[in-house]
C-alpha cells in the first residue's frame, strides 16, 4: 500500500510543470552569483592595494595594521579601514577606504543611472582618504593649505569644512588640473617644490587632494571643536594596477616628507600671516557663539511658556485667582512693551 | 504647458489673432525672443495639426516617424556637443554665485567653484535630461492616453530648443562665450534679467568663499 502511495507522488511530481520554480531558482542563483562576484571584485581590488602599500608603509612605520595580527578591518563589502602608527612626527595614520557598491548589482546600477537624473543620489567611488595626525608635543601654527584636483571641487568644498574657509586660486606652480585652496599664498610657496609639481603632473588620475589644516573636516557645533588641531589629509583614487600601486607608494612617501617638513623648525609662518588667519578663526567662533546663544535663548523662552501654562493649570478651578494672574501677566507684558518703545524712541 | 492648449478649439474670434501672428512669421525667427518664437511655433503647429487627416492611419505613422527622428536628432546634437566638451577639457576655474533653492528653504546665494568643463557638462546633462523627460511625458500621452497631438507638438520644439541652447551655440556652432553666452548663463526671462553681474560680482564671491559652510553632515 505504501508503495502505491509513493508511486502516486512520483507520478504527480513528474507530471507537474516546474517552470516557475526553475525561474525562481535561476534568479536566486544569479543574485547570489552577482553578490559573490561583486564582493570578491571589491575585496581583491582593496586587498591588492593594501598588501602592496603595507610593504612600503612598513619601511615608514613601526606598526602597520589595525592590530598586530590584522592588517585591516572591514565594515562591509565596500568600506574598509586600515591604520599605521609609530613614526617620527606622525602619531596616527588612518586610511579609510570606500569602494563602488559592486556587491549589490541593482543598487550599483540604480546609483549610476539615477545619479545622472538627480544630483542628490551619489555613487561611491573607489577612493582612500588618509588622515595623519602629529604627536602632541609638536606644535604647528594654525593654517589651512590644500592642493585640490579640480574634478568635483565644489563637492570637496561642500564636504570639508576646512576647505570652505579657504580661497580658491589657480597657480602657475600647479598643473592646470589643480588649484590651491589656501589661506595664504606665502604658505603655498613655502610648501612648494618643483618635485611637487612633477608629482602632481604624473598622478593627475590618482591625487584628489593633499591638505594640511588645523580645522576639522566636519563643521563644528561646539566651541571645543573649533580649537586648532593639525591634521594632514591625502585623498587618492584607489587603483590596483601595477603602475598605479607603485605611484601610490611614491605619493604616500612624498606626503610623509611634506608632513616632516611642516613639523620641522624650518617651516615657519610670519606673524602677520598668522594674525590674518587668527582673525578668520575668531570670526568663525563668533558666528558659532551667536548660534549657541540663540539656541539657549529659545530654550529659555520655551521654559517660561511652559511655566506660565503650569500656573494657569493650577488655578483652573479658581476663576478669581486665574483672572488675577492673567491681569498680572498682561500688565507685565505692557510694561515690557513700554520699555521697548522708550529704548527705540 | 502646451498640453493645455491642445484641446482648445479656436473660435472665429481668435483666428484674426492667429492671422496676425502668421504674418509676423515672415520675419526671421532668429531675431525674436525664443519664448515668443516658441509660442509662434506652437500656434503654427496647431494650425498644421488642424489640417491633418487624423482618421487616416498613415498620418499617425508619419507623425510618429517625425517625432522619433526629431527626438533622435535632438539627442544627437546634445551628445555630439557633450563629446566636444569632453574633448576640449577646458580646466579654467569658474566661480559664481548660484541662486538659492527656495524650495528647500535656502535664502542666501551659494558659491559654486567649478571648471568650465564641469559647468558645461552640467548644462548639457540638464538638456539631455529634458529630452528624456519629454520622451516620458509624450510617451505616456501617446501610448497610454492615445493622444496623437502631443507627438506633433513635441517634435519640433525640442529641436528648436537644442539649436538655441547656449551650450550648443558655443561648442557646436563655435560662437564666442561672451555677452549673452558668458558663463554662468542667465536664466531666460520674459521680463529681462534682474542684475546681469549679480552672479559674478567679485566682492560678494570673495565674501562667500570663506564663509565656512562646508562639512555639514546631513543624516
Amino acid at each position: 500500500m505504501l508503495e502505491g502511495y509513493f508511486a502516486g507522488v512520483q507520478e504527480r511530481v513528474l507530471s507537474r510543470s516546474w517552470n516557475m520554480e526553475g525561474i525562481v531558482l535561476a534568479l536566486v542563483l544569479v543574485t547570489v552569483g552577482l553578490y559573490l562576484g561583486g564582493s570578491y571584485a571589491n575585496k581583491s581590488k582593496f586587498e591588492s592595494w593594501i598588501r602592496e602599500q603595507s610593504k612600503n608603509l612598513e619601511s615608514q612605520f613601526f606598526q602597520v595594521g589595525v592590530s598586530k595580527k590584522e592588517l585591516f578591518f572591514s565594515d562591509d563589502e565596500q568600506h574598509y579601514v586600515s591604520y599605521a602608527s609609530g613614526r617620527v612626527n606622525v602619531a596616527q595614520f588612518i586610511m579609510k577606504f570606500t569602494l563602488e557598491s559592486r556587491q549589490n548589482f541593482t543598487v550599483w546600477l540604480m546609483e549610476h543611472v539615477f545619479h545622472f537624473f538627480f544630483e542628490s543620489i551619489e555613487a561611491l567611488n573607489d577612493e582612500v582618504e588618509i588622515t595623519a595626525t602629529l604627536h602632541d608635543d609638536i606644535k604647528v601654527d594654525p593654517f589651512i593649505c590644500a592642493i585640490v584636483n579640480k574634478d568635483d571641487m565644489d563637492k570637496k568644498r561642500k564636504d570639508n569644512y576646512f576647505l570652505s574657509l579657504t580661497k580658491t586660486s589657480d597657480s602657475d606652480k600647479l598643473p592646470v588640473e589643480y588649484v590651491y585652496m589656501s589661506e595664504s599664498a606665502e604658505i603655498n610657496d613655502a610648501l612648494w617644490t618643483p618635485e611637487l609639481k612633477e608629482l602632481l603632473e604624473q598622478n593627475v588620475d590618482l591625487i584628489q587632494y593633499i591638505a594640511f589644516t588645523d580645522q576639522s573636516s566636519v563643521h563644528p557645533f561646539s566651541l571645543d571643536e573649533t580649537k586648532p588641531k593639525f591634521k594632514a589629509y591625502l585623498k587618492l583614487k584607489l587603483k590596483s594596477d601595477k603602475s598605479s600601486l607603485a605611484r601610490t607608494s611614491e605619493i604616500i612617501n612624498r606626503f610623509l616628507e611634506l608632513i616632516d617638513f611642516i613639523a620641522s623648525k624650518k617651516f615657519k609662518i610670519r606673524s602677520e600671516v598668522s594674525k590674518k588667519i587668527a582673525k578668520v578663526r575668531e570670526a568663525e567662533v563668533k558666528k558659532l557663539q551667536k548660534l549657541i546663544d540663540q539656541d539657549k535663548k529659545e530654550q529659555l523662552e520655551e521654559q517660561k511658556l511652559e511655566e506660565m501654562k503650569k500656573q494657569r493649570e493650577k488655578l483652573k478651578n479658581n476663576p478669581k485667582e486665574l483672572e488675577k494672574l492673567e491681569k498680572k501677566q498682561r500688565e507685565k507684558q505692557q510694561r515690557k512693551m513700554m520699555k521697548k518703545q522708550r529704548v527705540r524712541g | 504647458m502646451c498640453f493645455l492648449f491642445l484641446t482648445t478649439d479656436f473660435s472665429p474670434s481668435t483666428t484674426i489673432f492667429n492671422q496676425s501672428i502668421n504674418q509676423s512669421i515672415d520675419q526671421p525667427l532668429i531675431t525674436m525672443n525664443p519664448a515668443i518664437s516658441n509660442l509662434v511655433l506652437m500656434l503654427v503647429m496647431m494650425q498644421v495639426s488642424k489640417r491633418l487627416d487624423w482618421e487616416n492611419p498613415s498620418t499617425i505613422l508619419y507623425v510618429r516617424i517625425l517625432y522619433v527622428s526629431a527626438t533622435v536628432i535632438t539627442l544627437s546634437i546634445y551628445l555630439i556637443t557633450r563629446q566636444i566638451i569632453i574633448n576640449k577639457n577646458d580646466q579654467t576655474t569658474l566661480k559664481y554665485l548660484d541662486e538659492p533653492n527656495k524650495l528647500s528653504g535656502e535664502t542666501e546665494k551659494k558659491l559654486v567653484t567649478t571648471t568650465v568643463k564641469q559647468y558645461d557638462i552640467g548644462q548639457i546633462n540638464q538638456c539631455i535630461k529634458g529630452v528624456f523627460t519629454g520622451l516620458a511625458m509624450t510617451g505616456f500621452m501617446h501610448l497610454y492616453m492615445k493622444y496623437t497631438n502631443p507627438l506633433l507638438m513635441q517634435s519640433l520644439s525640442p529641436l528648436k530648443g537644442a539649436v538655441e541652447a547656449n551650450i550648443v551655440k558655443i561648442h557646436l556652432f563655435g560662437k564666442q562665450p561672451i555677452n549673452d553666452l558668458a558663463r554662468p548663463f542667465k536664466a531666460a526671462s520674459l521680463f529681462g534679467a534682474l542684475d546681469p553681474n549679480a552672479s559674478t560680482d567679485k566682492h560678494s564671491i570673495e565674501k562667500a568663499e570663506v564663509s565656512g559652510k562646508g562639512g555639514v553632515k546631513e543624516e
